[in-house]
């Protein structure tokens, strides 16, 4: 009698541990940075880019399809970077300067920075 | 004192007579035998040898028994002689022969321009004046101052014209025996023989062909060279042509004599008689009387017709002339005329129509009162039920065809334009295509066309010796843009195809449009009716058919109706395609780099097209929200891009608190899944307790038994 108790016991725990053990679902990590540009930048290299686009629209210089395609790579690689995706980010970024045209990023220390084949003699070239 | 005279008087008288005689003896004795001459001889005793014998051709005599004894040239009484002699070789008794002239006759020819040309036998002593006479007179043409006289085979010409004016025997030779007196035509009459008559030839002028004659020519009465006679003036010489006429510029008249021209006055000279204005006539003259057209224009009966006559210009109207008179000197209107509309310009400028077809049906509405200085104008007939384009020939005319609204053939002139050419067919029609004018050109029975560009030249100017130069017997032709294809299929077919462009797909009216450079692409996507409400506007393509190898270029008309960058916008060129997709089209024809998967529970699952600023909110919103089955709190989204990860999201706690911060990104590649409610741990968890209890439950079966 006491072996056949014995046996239920260790059935019951058996089962309560399948149980339990069936709840640990493996869930993929908590996804971020669906809209992070509305906060503003907060990379360097965004923030050059985003005062390029800024400055390029006002002056306009690039056409505004242009400027159009550079603030959507912009906002993607913002996004992409609050959301870890930092190579996509990366990519992003690039597409955003080569689609403003000029290629020259306004950094915030008033210094531009070129990473274009044409650039201005006073640019400092970062490729 | 009285005595002597008598003495010196008869003595005299003696001395004259004596020497008369003489001289008579002499003239006789000198008298010479010429062929013609008849000759009395007398044998008496022998009939055969009394009577007349006529010196024959050969210069002889032919004497009975002795037959021909040359005599010619002799004197008579030598001649005497040597037919004694001759006669005494068979007769006797011959002292008393006697040979005398009886008669001397002339044998000579006449021939040329003259009534009866032939051989005549006139008096010894017959003129070039008698042998004319005698052949008929001369005849009209001859050429007087160049008869000839043909004396073995010799010519010896002389100017009878001369003789005619003055009457001087010596101008004309002494006929001989067997001269030849020819009388030539003048080279005026030509070298066909017609019948004219003295009137018509003295008019014609008298000019010899010795470069003496005098020309003269213009406003005359009857310009002609004329015979050059010593002493002529420059109004002998007018006058001889029958004088100036009244159109003649008489202040003006030119004479040129050794290659210099001289003004001649012949009003100043009327007016003053100063022999000084004269100028020297000489052989060879030009003289020039020019036409004084002020004075036509001016004339105090002048009425002048223009237009469609056969004689247009200026006619002279007495007192009581009328139109009629004027249109019938005029020739009378042309098959061209327009009989309608007749005009008579007055002088004060009051113009009257006159409808002279209503006239001569009707016989109303008489024609209009005609006065000295009127104009009258028959305009030409407009109508095309008369061919009168038959006037203007092939190398003088060109043709308009197409859609111009007067097209046909008209006279060219090579100061015009193919603007001037245009205007003047009244314009392109609606559907005239100036952009792609053809001209098809002609040179040596060869045609090539040429295309110009009308309409750009006319949007953007440009150098004018761009356009085409037009010559007559070219033809242009203006093209009709087609019509709405569907409308007519067949015309709109004529279109050639490198005029054309091509548009398909979601689009109002897909089909093949007329197209020039001068277009855009908003032009073909508003003929072609725009695109449709399912259009994908994002992802229009064009292909550049003109290049080889040319990747499609893809429109994202979305963003430019966004920015407004017409950069966006391809240049296109005829021959292009242009493909508008339908967002339903088929999931197979949408590349996957440009769509977000959205499966599990939602209302539609499926394929969805994403923009970067999109959020997930936005595709699941797309795709029809989550179901009540969803599990809302665990929306799983893979990203695609360089690194591949994959997140959750929590919608349920998103809705609840609002924190963007947890909004997932979403880019064209990715995957969004969202599970059903049995992928909870709840579910799960009650799930897991279920098999947990199943499983006891038959071990405690087991353990009973």
């Amino acid at each position: 009698m006491k072996r056949r108790a014995n046996i239920l016991v260790k059935s019951a725990i058996l089962s309560l541990s399948l149980t339990l053990a069936g709840c640990g679902h493996p869930w993929p990590q908590p996804a971020a940075g669906g809209m992070a540009e509305r906060d503003g930048p907060v990379e360097p290299d965004h923030i050059d880019t985003a005062t390029t686009i800024l400055i390029e629209s006002g002056r306009k210089r690039i056409s505004p399809a242009r400027l159009a395609t550079a603030e959507d790579h912009l906002i993607l690689a913002i996004r992409e970077n609050a959301a870890g995706l930092y190579e996509d980010a990366d990519e992003d970024t690039m597409a955003a300067s080569i689609a403003v045209g000029g290629l020259n990023q306004y950094r915030q220390d008033d210094e531009t920075a070129c990473i274009g084949d044409t650039c201005p003699e006073t640019a400092r070239d970062i490729k | 004192m009285n005595m002597f005279f008598k003495t010196f008087f008869a003595i005299a008288l003696l001395a004259i007579t004596s020497l008369a005689l003489a001289t008579s003896v002499s003239a006789k004795d000198e008298t010479r035998l010429r062929i013609g001459d008849v000759l009395s001889l007398s044998l008496p005793g022998e009939d055969t040898l009394t009577g007349d014998f006529t010196v024959n051709r050969d210069g002889n005599i032919e004497l009975p028994e002795i037959g021909q004894v040359k005599i010619i040239g002799m004197p008579i009484a030598e001649a005497e002689g040597i037919a004694r002699k001759e006669l005494a070789k068979v007769f006797r008794d011959v002292e008393r022969f006697t040979l005398t002239l009886k008669e001397q006759k002339l044998l000579v020819a006449v021939a040329g321009q003259v009534s009866k040309p032939g051989t005549l036998e006139l008096p010894g002593d017959a003129t070039v004046e008698v042998a004319i006479a005698s052949a008929g007179g001369l005849q009209a043409g001859a050429q007087l101052d160049r008869l000839k006289i043909i004396r073995n085979s010799k010519e010896i010409v002389f100017n009878y014209k001369a003789y005619l004016d003055s009457g001087d025997l010596s101008i004309l030779p002494k006929l001989q025996p067997l001269d030849v007196v020819f009388v030539p035509i003048s080279p005026l009459t030509g070298n066909v023989q017609i019948d004219f008559d003295a009137a018509t030839l003295s008019r014609s002028g008298d000019g010899g062909e010795d470069g003496t004659g005098v020309r003269v020519f213009g406003e005359v009465g009857n310009p002609a060279q004329f015979a050059f006679k010593e002493g002529m003036t420059i109004v002998d010489l007018i006058m001889r042509a029958g004088g100036v006429t009244r159109y003649a510029a008489v202040e003006q008249i030119r004479l040129i004599t050794s290659g210099e021209p001289v003004l001649f006055n012949l009003q100043a000279w009327l007016d003053s008689g100063d022999p000084k204005l004269l100028p020297k006539l000489l052989p060879g003259a030009t003289v020039f009387v020019p036409i004084l057209a002020d004075q036509i224009k001016r004339g105090k009966h002048t009425i002048y017709v223009m237009g469609e006559v056969a004689k247009p210009g200026a006619y002279e109207a007495q007192p009581g002339t009328t139109f009629i008179d004027i249109l019938a000197n005029a020739g009378g209107p042309t098959r061209y005329a327009n009989g309608r509309e007749i005009r008579v310009i007055k002088q004060n400028g009051k113009i009257i129509m006159f409808d002279m077809v209503a006239y001569t049906e009707s016989g109303k509405a008489g024609p209009p009162p005609i006065d000295a200085g009127d104009a009258i104008l028959v305009p030409e007939k407009l109508d095309n039920l008369e061919p009168s384009w038959l006037k203007t020939p092939p190398n003088r005319a060109i043709q308009m065809i197409g859609a111009v609204f007067k097209p046909g053939r008209y006279e060219w002139s090579d100061e015009m334009s193919l603007f001037d050419l245009i205007a003047n067919a009244g314009g392109p029609t609606q559907n005239g295509d100036l952009s792609s004018i053809r001209i098809l050109t002609s040179k040596d029975a060869k045609a090539k066309p040429l295309i110009f560009d009308m309409q750009a030249f006319i949007e953007n100017g440009g150098d004018l010796s761009s356009v085409p130069k037009l010559r007559a017997g070219y033809t242009v032709m203006v093209p009709e843009l087609p019509k709405d294809p569907t409308d007519n299929k067949s015309q709109w077919l004529t279109q050639s195809a490198d005029r054309s462009i091509y548009i398909m797909g979601a689009v109002g009216s897909p089909g093949r449009y007329a197209f020039n450079t001068t277009m855009g692409f908003l032009d073909i996507l508003g003929a072609a009716d725009g695109p449709t409400s399912q259009a994908d506007l994002r992802r229009i393509r064009v292909s550049l058919r003109g290049e080889a190898n040319a990747d499609p270029i893809v429109v994202d008309l979305h963003r430019y109706m966004e920015t407004g960058d017409e950069s966006l916008l391809p240049r296109l060129e005829p021959g292009d395609m242009i493909y508008v997709p339908d967002r339903g089209r088929d999931w197979t024809d949408i590349a996957v780099a440009d769509t977000v998967r959205v499966m599990g529970a939602v209302g539609k699952p499926g394929r969805y097209t994403f923009n970067p600023r999109m959020t997930i909110l936005d595709l699941l919103s797309e795709a029809g929200g989550p179901t009540n089955e969803a599990f809302q709190r665990r929306i799983v989204i893979v990203n695609m891009g360089k690194e591949v990860k994959a997140f959750h999201f929590d919608l349920e706690k998103f809705v609840r608190s609002g924190d963007y911060s947890t909004l997932p990104v979403v880019r064209p590649g990715d995957t969004v899944y969202v599970p059903d409610k049995t992928q909870s741990r709840h579910a799960r968890f009650m799930e897991g307790i279920k098999d947990a209890a199943q499983v006891v439950g038959l071990l405690a079966a087991m353990a009973a038994l």
